[in-house]
């Protein structure tokens, strides 16, 4: 009766999870192996298993394999940026104490607190070509002449460091935070004992610090990689995945496939190649995250 | 904590009913349409006339703004899974081919007729210019409801090419006269000249010409109008050589890859260097408001630049706006011959380039007959007519009363009325009126199912080609003949090639003689 009773609790909320997840999911699973093909007989399409057709065709197009390189290139130039960076800063505010770390600590968290396509419009009005603050600065102070300012959204290169400078700009303090809280959770006692055993500065950073960190940088790394290799809201907001098409994601053109195109099979097949990566990133981050504990508690 | 959770339900129901809570017995319907605020382009009317239109139905409107980016993928995305958020759509006219293929539309025809009885307001078909009407209608029968007419026209300062000093200076730089371009190769020569001059005495250098040419900004417009003077060979007839422009309508091959293309992919990218470094990320707002401003000499876009000249809380050029219908070509590939064919006159193609925003009724509609009230509402002359002379309403000229007497209907103090110089006006309308009546050809209006698709693949690709100009206009034009023999092979597998090629043929007036 107790464990009736228990199972009749969680089932609103399993229902809930199966129809918003598992359903979806399922349909995405089977569609990736059908397309529709046109039936004389019937005079309309109908849906026909066509194996791996729709894998090959996601292979064969150039454009949607460059979007899966430069995705990658750019989640993991983001995540390493994001991390180094999030821990400079968590270092620095965790020697801070009172008033001013709280502060600090405030600040530092607001641009993830804004939503990433206002973020990513926002950043138009910083990027744009001539009067964007970056050119329209290097302009009027430096004196650069307009042909010599990058081309921020029509030049491959820069419309990619751009997308790169939003991302880091909004997603280092989440690294922040996080890493905080880890530095903020370490044993005083280990620090203590390091330092009469006369470490200090960096070897305490290397032996002590980074080291009980170890399982946060873990789970921040795979957390901020997850996240960064379904990137989406950055370019579309902020370059339309130009110029041209080389700075459409891999996301963006899911969307586009299934929405605009309509082409379901395609975008599941690429929706089911990203959710492998991604439920194998996470399966990943969990098994180092154990690892990582063990070998610091151990 | 049962009685906590009691609480808490009961705040939860009572928060649900009223964000749900209507007026009883008073019927509601939904449009979409192009997102640009209560006084932008297209969506404004809508609001300005709400109330009334509420007053005189006893209906609610409720207005769904969707950016434009986002238009067709939520608009389909509702029809398609029938969940009927939306009873009308104010949306392109590229949209019939995905709009009738799934049968998602309504006929209008016999609404129209019983408007004539005076059960709803009246529009008069035959005030649609013929090759707008085109755009309403398919197979005969009428699913559109006429609101805006788009084609792209070419602006020029007047002040500027009438000026006796820059005549003399390009005369002198030249040896040719300065004055209004007939063909693109003039518009090229003269935009060079004057590009990086101050001429108009700001103390900075001023601009030939301004585009919008940023990826999804709209610049394959540019494109369309500007490459069929070198690819649509007049005839009496629209045949498999003639007056086709997309597709071979008896094989469906790609026609993009041909000399004619070449060449005006080339002048497209010769004009792109007589306009600022920038314009290849500018949407249409920004390329509008630098000539506008008066930065750019020459500027070819929608009739919306031309009423919005006469706004001097953002124009600096009302009073020296001229206007005149595009600019042709002496030569057109014959892919018949495969050779150039020469002109004695320029080859200056209409075109109806854009969107035509109008309504259709979806056929999920509860309230069909409401939906077309509201959008026959904004078809009326009067109204129309006021929209077409109000330049932040997006509503350009497409129908006969727009046009100056003789021409049209409209008197010159319709427009003066509504704060336009008499002689900017005189000129608009008239470029309008050469542009829809007077041209050698038509650019015929691509309208089948995937037309989105297509459509983004050339954006693309052009802007691949205006943003690296060390790739060579052969390699664009065969990358985008790549990119759309996939999506037609794609959707051939899907409705089957014959019923691609018949909404086609349809969809051009495949065999139709062309009106002179």
């Amino acid at each position: 009766m107790r464990t009736l009773r228990g199972y009749l609790w969680v089932a609103p909320a399993l229902v809930w999870t199966l129809a918003i997840s598992l359903g979806p999911t399922l349909y995405m699973v089977v569609h990736a192996f059908l397309a529709p093909r046109f039936d004389p007989a019937a005079g309309r399409p109908r849906l026909r298993w066509v194996g791996f057709e729709n894998f090959a065709r996601f292979v064969a197009d150039d454009q949607l394999l460059h979007s899966v390189w430069w995705t990658v290139g750019v989640a993991c130039t983001a995540v390493v940026l994001e991390v180094v960076l999030g821990l400079a800063l968590a270092l620095a505010a965790w020697s801070l104490t009172g008033r001013a770390a709280r502060v600090a600590g405030g600040l530092l968290t607001m641009p993830m607190l804004m939503a990433p396509v206002a973020v990513a419009y926002l950043a138009t009005t910083v990027f744009a070509q001539d009067v964007g603050l970056i050119n329209g600065s290097l302009a009027r102070w430096l004196g650069v002449p307009p042909e010599r300012l990058p081309n921020w959204r029509s030049d491959p290169v820069w419309a990619t460091v751009a997308i790169l400078l939003v991302e880091v700009w909004q997603w280092t303090p989440f690294c922040f935070a996080v890493l905080l809280a880890g530095l903020a959770s370490q044993p005083s006692e280990l620090y203590e004992a390091a330092r009469i055993d006369g470490a200090a500065g960096w070897s305490l950073l290397r032996h002590v610090t980074l080291p009980l960190l170890r399982p946060v940088l873990v789970v921040v790394v795979l957390i901020r990689l997850v996240e960064s290799l379904k990137l989406f809201d950055v370019p579309y907001g902020l370059t339309r995945g130009g110029p041209g098409t080389a700075t459409q994601s891999y996301s963006m053109w899911i969307k586009e496939i299934g929405l605009t195109r309509y082409d379901v099979g395609l975008a599941s097949a690429m929706g089911l190649l990203l959710l492998v990566v991604l439920a194998s990133s996470g399966t990943m981050a969990l098994w180092l995250s154990k690892r990582a504990r063990s070998v610091t508690q151990g | 904590m049962v009685k906590m959770a009691k609480v808490a339900g009961a705040l939860w129901v009572a928060l649900l009913a009223g964000c749900t809570t209507k007026t009883p017995d008073r019927p509601t319907i939904r449009v979409a349409v192009y997102a640009s605020g209560p006084r932008g382009a297209i969506s404004g009317p809508l609001h300005y006339w709400k109330n009334r239109w509420e007053e005189e139905t006893g209906a609610t409107l409720e207005i769904a703004e969707i950016p434009f980016a986002e238009l067709h993928d939520k608009v389909f995305a509702d029809l398609r899974a029938g969940t009927g958020q939306y009873d009308g759509i104010i949306g392109p006219a590229w949209f019939y081919g995905d709009y009738l293929l799934g049968n998602y539309i309504l006929p209008i025809d016999d609404f129209i007729q019983r408007g004539k009885n005076g059960e709803f307001p009246f529009w008069d078909p035959q005030t649609v210019v013929p090759a707008l009407r085109e755009l309403h209608r398919w197979n005969g029968r009428w699913y559109g409801v006429p609101n805006d007419g788009d084609a792209h026209v070419l602006y020029y300062r007047k002040d500027v090419l009438a000026d006796p000093k820059w005549q003399d200076a390009y005369r002198k730089a030249t040896g040719k006269p300065l004055r209004v371009p007939e063909t693109w190769e003039e518009l090229a020569e003269i935009a060079e000249f004057f590009h990086g001059k101050d001429w108009n005495g700001d103390g900075e250098p001023d601009y030939g010409i301004t585009m919008h040419l940023a990826v999804g900004g709209q610049g394959f417009f540019h494109y369309m109008s500007l490459s069929a003077a070198y690819t649509v060979l007049p005839g009496p007839q629209k045949d498999r050589y003639h007056n086709v422009y997309w597709f071979d309508p008896e094989t469906m091959e790609p026609l993009i890859n041909t000399p004619g293309h070449r060449r005006a992919l080339a002048m497209l990218r010769r004009l792109q260097k007589a306009g600022p470094r920038g314009q290849t990320d500018w949407q249409l707002k920004e390329a509008w408001d630098r000539f506008l401003n008066g930065k750019a000499v020459f500027c070819y876009s929608w009739g919306d630049v031309g009423s919005l000249a006469q706004d001097e809380s953002q124009s600096r050029i009302k009073g020296k706006l001229g206007c005149t219908a595009l600019p042709g070509t002496m030569e057109v590939w014959d892919r018949e011959h495969n050779r150039w064919v020469r002109f004695e006159r320029p080859n200056r193609v209409g075109n109806t380039v854009g969107a035509s925003w109008h309504g259709v009724i979806t056929r999920q509609s509860k309230h069909p007959e409401l939906v077309y009230h509201l959008f026959a509402f904004h078809a009326q002359k009067e109204i129309n007519m006021f929209h077409c002379a109000t330049g932040w309403t997006g509503i350009d000229p497409g129908r006969t009363f727009h046009f100056l007497q003789p021409r049209g209907e409209a008197t010159l103090e319709t427009y003066t009325s509504a704060g336009w110089h008499p002689e900017d006006a005189r000129q608009y309308t008239e470029a309008f009126y050469q542009n829809y009546y007077e041209s050698t050809a038509f650019l015929d209006y691509l309208r089948i199912p995937g037309t989105m698709e297509l459509w983004r693949q050339l954006d693309r690709r052009l802007h691949e080609a205006v943003v690296d100009h060390s790739i060579a206009e052969e390699e664009i034009l065969a990358r985008i003949e790549a990119d759309w023999r996939r999506t037609l092979e794609r959707i051939s597998n899907e409705i089957g090639p014959d019923r691609l090629k018949q909404l086609y043929q349809r969809s051009i007036g495949y065999g139709q003689r062309v009106q002179p």
